[in-house]
């Protein structure tokens, strides 16, 4: 029963992370319409700027370039992101996406790695904050 | 307890002459042939004699690199993997203050992936292969950088200062001998032995704090406070020297597992935009934004508990938890203002030549320097600019 459980637990957390994945491109867009932090870190980040989100052995993957100001799926169009997060196991991809856990608090527990410039790190962190905020703002991780 | 990874696998040498371990050291990992990276100060004044004549007496072959600069970059990083690949080194010797170590930890980190430039490898944990053997001999009791996976270089073009971050980048060898720092002056002293003491309490308030890096840190606190009015005052006092590059080497330890924050944001972004020396930037800030963090709430009740390790002989009885973070931040003022009324320590940014033009510059750049992550509160550019401007 337990494997059982273990099985469907994974088979929801796939799922679940895999269409936040699709989407998320389309909620960074958004996110950048409606809120001037966001617009704070675009702008930071400069036309052309690319960075992908991984996870480690799983095959999802987000790419997102900002063109004229807003951010686009870049997945087919990306090979070489200038930046790139990678989530060290599924289950901590989830526990960030879901609003378990605060991406400060997956930082201070070393759940993912990075590849690329620092400050361009620092400022990404601040604008996946701002966005993870707002949807999870009521969580006990964000309060 | 949050989930928390710590890693301090170095090889600890240390006392009056532990450098006569060096050979066996380098045998145990079994170096034939080391590289010794060094700057040309430590050549002239003799210093880099205790490394060089134990290799000499036991016939280990080595090479030299000794133009390693106060703030090294990127460029000098690639030169030294090119000296250490021309000459089929097998090993690091890296002698030296925080300049030198790091830049040996970037030539060892671009060697263990076939040559690649430094630059290519920014970002945490990206490095998979072992580095060779390295070992790093420390002649300032400040950086900890002979036990942490932190390397900091400079990138002249973007005139910042860029972290590097990997358990690979732990040398396996650290020797602590206090020949090496016994003609330190006392200025440089004190503001690398602040360095230290930034270390462990940046560690003691980080978001990655953690129990172990939580007791190294308490215990870093005690035995540097203790320890660097008497270096100071008797650079030759060997016990103080050996005491503080202990005190140095646990602040490493603890802040390599927990990272420091919003003091090495502005002092590495001080660094990089006004040259002001990691140390001196270190002490001119450390009060000023202890100041800020209690003032605003932030930490309440931390600072107060690293009181009784910087000054244990202080009777706390009655004292509030807030009254204990107020008067920690009374003690740091008074330390600053001890060294510089008695060796003319600067402790304002105007004295360093820094002007109130440069602070939006500075302030900006600190908010995405990547000790800013590790900061609970997030530093908005207002936040950088309150702290340097009460610094000026």
């Amino acid at each position: 029963m337990a494997n059982n459980s273990s099985q469907q637990r994974s088979a929801w957390k796939r799922l679940y992370v895999s269409v936040l994945m699709f989407f998320l491109p389309l909620l960074l867009k958004v996110g950048n319409l409606l809120s001037k932090k966001i617009r704070n870190e675009t702008t930071y980040l400069g036309d052309d700027f690319s960075f992908a989100l991984v996870i480690d052995n799983y095959p999802a993957k987000a790419v997102f370039k900002q063109v004229n100001g807003s951010w686009k799926n870049a997945k087919t169009q990306v090979l070489r992101p200038k930046y790139t997060i990678t989530f060290r196991d599924l289950d901590y991809a989830y526990d960030v996406f879901i609003g378990n856990m605060s991406l400060q608090d997956a930082l201070a527990a070393r759940l993912f790695t990075t590849r690329g410039p620092n400050n361009a790190g620092v400022s990404i962190t601040y604008l996946f904050t701002v966005i993870l905020k707002a949807f999870f703002g009521w969580r006990k991780a964000y309060r | 307890m949050k989930p928390f990874e710590f890693h301090c696998p170095t090889k600890i040498i240390c006392g009056k002459e532990s450098l006569h371990k060096l050979p066996d050291a380098l045998e145990e990992h079994s170096v034939k042939k080391p590289l010794l990276v060094t700057d040309g100060n430590l050549v002239k004044l003799g210093i880099a004699k205790h490394v060089t004549d134990p290799l000499e007496e036991a016939n280990i072959p080595y090479v030299t690199y000794d133009k390693v600069p106060p703030d090294s970059s990127l460029d000098v990083v690639n030169e030294v993997a090119k000296l250490y690949r021309d000459n089929e080194c097998d090993g690091w010797i890296a002698l030296g203050g925080g300049s030198v170590i790091d830049t040996t930890k970037g030539a060892a980190a671009s060697i263990s992936v076939g040559g690649k430039d430094f630059a290519t490898l920014q970002g945490a944990e990206i490095l998979k292969n072992q580095l060779d053997p390295f070992i790093a001999i420390p002649t300032t009791a400040g950086t900890g950088s002979e036990v942490t996976l932190v390397a900091v270089i400079a990138d002249t073009q973007a005139q910042a200062k860029l972290s590097y971050t990997s358990y690979r980048l732990v040398p396996h060898v650290a020797i602590l001998d206090p020949a090496l720092t016994s003609s330190l002056p006392p200025r440089l002293t004190a503001t690398t032995g602040i360095d230290a003491l930034t270390h462990a309490i940046e560690a003691y308030t980080s978001i990655q704090k953690n129990p172990i890096s939580d007791a190294l840190a308490l215990y870093a606190i005690k035995i540097i406070n203790q320890n660097l009015a008497k270096a100071c005052a008797e650079p030759g006092d060997l016990d103080a020297r050996t005491n503080l590059a202990i005190g140095s080497l646990i602040a490493g330890a603890s802040f390599s597992n927990a990272m420091v924050g919003v003091v090495h944001a502005l002092g590495h972004s001080l660094g990089g935009l006004c040259h002001i020396p990691h140390g001196h930037a270190m002490m001119l800030l450390l009060p000023h934004c202890i100041r800020y963090n209690i003032s605003h709430g932030y930490h309440a009740g931390l600072y107060g508990e690293l009181l009784s390790s910087l000054c244990p002989d202080k009777d706390l009885t009655g004292l509030t938890a807030s009254d204990k973070d107020h008067l920690f931040e009374t003690e740091l003022f008074a330390i600053n203002e001890f060294y510089h009324n008695t060796y003319g320590v600067a402790i304002t940014l105007s004295e360093l030549g820094v002007t109130k033009e440069d602070l939006p510059a500075v302030a900006k750049q600190a908010r995405y320097d990547g000790a800013a992550l590790y900061n609970e509160q997030e530093i908005t550019e207002e936040v950088a600019m309150s702290i340097l401007e009460a610094a000026f």
